[in-house]
C-alpha cells in the first residue's frame, strides 16, 4: 500500500512555500520530511522488513506492512521522483531493466503487440527478443524519430509504445509530443525512457507521455555507487497496475540504495549542468579535429535534430559519440590509449566513461540491425563526467595523436 | 572443508588481470591477513600494510590520502568527528604544565574543550581576541605557551585571522599551530605554514548532512607522531562513513562554489535591510575581513552571520519563521540551516566576552544550502514580514 498520494504533497509544499518551487529546490526538499520523532533532517534508512500494527482493525493505518510492498526510505525517493517528473506517483526497482520489465508486464499479455524504438538500449532489445517474445508478445522495432513510422506500425493489438530519447547510443531523438499524440489517438500508453536527460532537462509527462522510466544508476545516483530503476506515471490507474507488478515480482529497491540515490539527486542539477558544458566543449573539440570523421551531440548546431533537442528539452545532456578515421581498429586504439576516460559500460556518473557499443553494450544486436539503426563498428560513445574539461580534451587529443 | 567452516571461510572472487572496478570497494573487514608472521613483520607491512581497522583501513586510508593532497600536506589521520580531530591534535602535542592559546571568537565546543577538559590534564589556557596581535605576541613569549588552536574564518562570527602575522609570531616563539580549517575548506590555506590542520568532514567534505567524521592533516613527521595517539584513542572513522565522504568529495568543488555564490547573494541582500545592524561575511566588500580573506582564501564558504536590531524574543521568532532553513547546529550541507547564535554558541560567554566576540541577542547564523537562491531570499523576506510587521 502506498502512503498518501503525491499530488497532495506537492500542493502542500507549494502552499507552504507560497510560490512554485524551482527545480533545484525540489531536488533537495521534495519527498523528504524531517523525522517526526527525532527531527533528523534526512529520512532514515529504514532497514526493516516488517511493521508492527497497533491492532487488526488498524492494519495499514500507518501505510506500511512489509518492505517488499513499501518501505519509508524507498517511498521518500519515489515521492521525490514523482515530483521532479511532474507525475502522479512513482515506483522504484532494483535496476533500470527491472523498471522496464515492470512496464512491459503491466501493459502486455500473450497475443499483444508493442512498438519499441529501433535504437533502444541493448538490454531492452534483449528483454523483448529473448524473453517476452517467448511468451507470445510481438514487437515492432520502429524508427520512432519518424512519427509517421510509429503511426504506420500501430496495429489493433498494440498495447504499448516504448521510446527512448535521446536514444542509446545513437542519440537519435523522438518527438515526444508527436508520438504521444499518436498514442493518445489510439488509446495506447506511451512510455519514455528519460535516463539520458533526467527531469532536470526533459519532462516527458508534460509533453503528453503516460509513463516515464529511468535507470537511477545513471544521473540520479551519479556516483557509480548503486544500481536501480524507477517508473513514474501520469495517472493513479497506471501506477496501480505497475505497482502491482512491483509488489508481485518483488524486484524492489533496497532502502540503502534508495537512500544513496536520494543523496545523489541533491546535486543532480549542478552535475548535469557541468557535465553538459564539458560535453559541448569536447564535442566542439572533436568536430574540429582532422582525424575525427563524425561527431554527434544534440548541442552541436550540426546535429540533424538540433532544433527538436532545443524545443523539447532544457539541456543537451552529457552523452556524445564520434567516429575516427581508420574504423574499428582506430576506435579500439583510442579506447586503449585514453587515461583519464575509463573504459567501462555505465554512463551518467561523475567519472568520464568511454564505450565501444559494438563490442560492449550492443553486442547482442544483430549486425544488420546495428547497421540499419546507425551503430557503426567505429562508433565510440562518451559519457562525459565532472573531471576538468581540459584534462579530458588533452586525454582525447593524446589518444587521437597515437592513432 | 565442512560447510560449517565454509560459511566462515567463504570463497573469494578475484577479478581477472586488468579487469578492475572503477570505484574502490568499501573494505568492511575488521582484520587483514598476511601469508606468514614473517611477512607481517617486514617494515613495509608494518608501515604500509593493514592489520586491524582501528589502526588503518584501505577505504579510510584512501580518504586520508585524498584530504592530505587537497590540503597540500603529506599525510592525515581520520577520526570519528571534527571534535575528535581537535582532541587528537591537542592531546598529542601537549603535556601537563603547558599553556594553550585560543580565541573568544572561536567555536564553542573548542572553548569548552580548552577551558573545561584540558585543566583535568594540568594544561593551562589563555583566551584572547583573534585580532589582538599584541596580546598574542605577549602570551606566545611565555615559556609555557606551547600551542595555538584557532579557526579561519571563525565559527560563528566569521572573523578572519591574519595568518601571516599570527603564524610568524608562532614560529618565532616555537608555538605549535592547530588550525581548524572546516570553514575555510580543504582547498584553502594549504600554502600557509600551519603545523596541523583539522577538519570536521561532517560539513563541506561530505556535504550532504548524512555522516560525521573528522581529520587531522599535516606533514609526515607530525602525523607519524600522532598516529599512536589515534590508535589508542580508538576514535576510528568506519569504512562505510569514509566511503560516503569520498563520494561526497566528488562534488566538493561544485558545491563549495555554489554555497559561496548563494551566501554572497544573501549577505548582500541582508546588508541593505532595515532590520539588520551588521552582516558578518568575509566575501562582502564592506566586511572588515574582506581584504585579508581575498588574499588568503579562494571562496569564503556558505556560512554567514548577521545581527538583527531587536531583542531575543523577536530573534527567535524570526528564526522560527524561516521555513527553508532548518533550525539545527550544523553547517555545510546541501540543506539550508539557521541557528540563533547566543543560545547555541554563546551560553558559556560572559557579557563582556560576548561583546568582544561581537555576539548580541540579535545574532543569527545561516548556513546557505544548494536550494535555488531566489527561494531562500523569498523565505527570508517572508520571515522578516512575519516577524517585524
Amino acid at each position: 500500500m502506498p502512503p498518501a498520494g503525491v499530488s497532495g504533497m506537492i500542493a502542500a509544499l507549494i502552499e507552504r512555500m507560497g510560490q512554485p518551487m524551482g527545480f533545484t529546490t525540489k531536488q533537495i526538499h521534495a519527498g523528504v520530511k524531517p523525522d517526526p520523532t527525532t527531527g533528523a533532517i534526512l529520512t532514515p534508512v529504514y532497514q526493516t522488513t516488517t511493521y508492527v500494527q497497533d491492532s487488526v482493525d488498524e492494519y495499514l493505518a500507518k501505510g506500511y506492512s512489509y518492505s517488499r510492498s513499501a518501505n519509508p526510505t524507498v517511498t521518500a525517493l519515489e515521492q521525490k521522483l514523482a515530483v521532479l517528473e511532474n507525475g502522479h506517483a512513482c515506483t522504484c526497482y532494483s535496476t533500470g531493466m527491472a523498471a522496464i520489465q515492470a512496464i512491459v508486464q503491466a501493459t502486455l499479455s500473450a497475443g499483444d503487440h508493442a512498438i519499441v524504438s529501433d535504437v533502444a538500449y541493448g538490454g531492452t532489445y534483449r528483454l523483448c527478443t529473448k524473453i517476452y517474445a517467448r511468451f507470445g508478445v510481438e514487437f515492432t522495432f520502429a524508427d520512432t524519430a519518424s512519427p509517421d513510422a510509429v503511426a504506420a506500425a500501430v496495429r489493433d493489438n498494440t498495447r504499448l509504445i516504448l521510446t527512448e530519447t535521446p536514444a542509446n547510443p545513437t542519440l537519435k531523438l523522438t518527438d515526444i509530443a508527436a508520438v504521444s499524440e499518436i498514442a493518445a489517438a489510439t488509446n495506447i500508453p506511451h512510455a519514455v525512457d528519460n535516463t539520458f536527460l533526467t527531469p532536470y532537462y526533459q519532462r516527458p509527462l508534460d509533453l503528453g507521455a503516460d509513463i516515464v522510466v529511468h535507470s537511477t544508476t545513471k544521473y540520479f545516483d551519479g556516483h557509480n555507487a548503486t544500481v536501480g530503476g524507477a517508473v513514474v506515471t501520469k495517472t493513479a490507474q497506471w501506477d496501480e497496475a505497475i505497482r502491482f507488478v512491483q509488489n508481485a515480482t518483488g524486484v524492489i529497491m533496497s532502502p540503502w540504495v534508495a537512500w544513496l540515490t536520494l543523496q545523489g539527486i541533491k546535486t543532480l542539477s549542478v552535475r548535469m549542468d557541468r557535465q553538459s558544458a564539458n560535453a559541448l566543449a569536447i564535442a566542439e573539440f572533436l568536430e574540429a579535429h582532422p582525424k575525427v570523421t563524425r561527431v554527434q551531440y544534440p548541442g552541436l548546431t550540426s546535429f540533424p535534430q538540433h532544433a527538436l533537442a532545443k524545443s523539447q528539452a532544457d539541456g543537451f545532456g552529457a552523452m556524445l559519440w564520434f567516429e575516427v578515421e581508420g574504423g574499428v581498429e582506430a576506435g579500439k586504439r583510442i579506447m586503449d590509449a585514453v587515461e583519464v576516460c575509463s573504459l567501462a559500460e555505465n554512463l551518467g556518473s561523475v567519472e568520464t566513461l568511454i564505450t565501444h557499443p559494438v563490442t560492449m553494450t550492443h553486442a547482442d544486436v544483430e549486425f544488420e540491425e546495428r547497421q540499419r539503426v546507425g551503430i557503426t563498428d567505429g562508433l565510440v560513445r562518451l559519457s562525459v563526467g565532472l573531471e576538468d574539461v581540459q584534462d579530458l580534451i588533452d586525454d582525447l587529443s593524446a589518444a587521437l595523436d597515437s592513432v | 572443508m565442512k560447510k560449517e567452516s565454509r560459511v566462515i571461510h567463504q570463497p573469494s572472487v578475484d577479478l581477472p588481470d586488468g579487469n578492475e572496478s572503477l570505484i574502490g570497494p568499501v573494505y568492511r573487514s575488521v582484520k587483514f591477513s598476511f601469508p606468514s608472521i614473517r611477512a607481517a613483520m617486514t617494515p613495509e607491512a608494518r608501515h604500509e600494510g593493514f592489520d586491524y581497522s582501528r589502526d588503518a583501513n584501505p577505504t579510510t586510508r584512501q580518504l586520508e590520502k585524498l584530504c592530505a593532497e587537497l590540503q597540500d600536506r603529506d599525510d592525515a589521520i581520520c577520526v570519528s568527528t571534527g571534535m575528535a580531530a581537535i582532541w587528537l591534535a591537542l592531546l598529542g602535542n601537549l603535556s601537563a604544565g603547558d599553556r594553550v592559546v585560543f580565541f573568544v571568537e572561536s567555536y564553542r565546543p573548542i572553548r569548552t574543550m580548552v577551558r573545561d577538559r584540558l585543566p583535568h590534564f594540568g594544561i593551562e589556557h589563555t583566551m584572547l581576541s583573534i585580532h589582538d596581535h599584541e596580546a598574542i605576541a605577549q602570551t606566545f613569549a611565555r615559556d609555557d605557551t606551547k600551542l595555538l588552536v584557532f579557526e579561519a574564518p571563525t565559527n560563528p562570527m566569521l572573523q578572519v585571522p591574519d595568518l601571516d602575522a599570527i603564524l610568524e609570531l608562532a614560529r618565532e616563539n616555537d608555538v605549535t599551530t592547530v588550525l581548524d580549517n572546516t570553514f575555510g575548506g580543504l582547498h584553502n590555506h594549504g600554502r600557509f605554514p600551519v603545523d596541523l590542520f583539522t577538519h570536521s568532514l561532517t560539513k563541506y567534505a561530505s556535504g550532504h548532512g548524512d555522516v560525521m567524521g573528522g581529520i587531522v592533516v599535516g606533514d609526515q613527521q607530525r602525523i607519524a607522531a600522532l598516529k599512536p595517539w589515534a590508535v589508542n584513542m580508538g576514535a576510528t572513522l568506519d569504512s562505510d562513513t569514509a566511503y560516503l565522504i569520498l563520494r561526497g568529495l566528488r562534488t566538493y568543488f561544485l558545491r563549495f562554489e555554489r554555497h559561496c555564490e548563494s551566501a554572497l547573494r544573501i549577505a548582500e541582500h541582508l546588508e541593505g535591510h532595515a532590520e539588520v545592524e551588521r552582516v558578518f561575511y568575509p566575501g562582502l566588500e564592506s566586511d572588515a575581513g574582506h581584504a585579508l580573506a581575498s588574499r588568503q582564501m579562494s571562496g569564503c564558504g556558505g556560512v554567514l552571520s548577521f545581527n538583527l536590531a531587536c531583542a531575543r524574543e523577536q530573534t527567535w521568532a524570526f528564526v522560527d519563521a524561516l521555513e527553508m532553513f532548518a533550525t539545527v547546529s550544523s553547517v555545510g550541507s546541501t540543506e539550508s540551516l539557521v541557528a540563533p547564535v547566543k543560545l547555541y554558541f554563546g551560553r558559556d560567554l560572559s557579557d563582556a566576552e560576548a561583546e568582544l566576540a561581537g555576539i548580541t541577542d540579535g545574532t543569527v547564523r545561516l548556513s546557505v544550502g544548494l536550494e535555488h537562491v531566489e527561494d531562500l531570499l523569498a523565505d527570508i523576506e517572508r520571515a522578516f514580514g512575519k516577524t517585524f510587521n
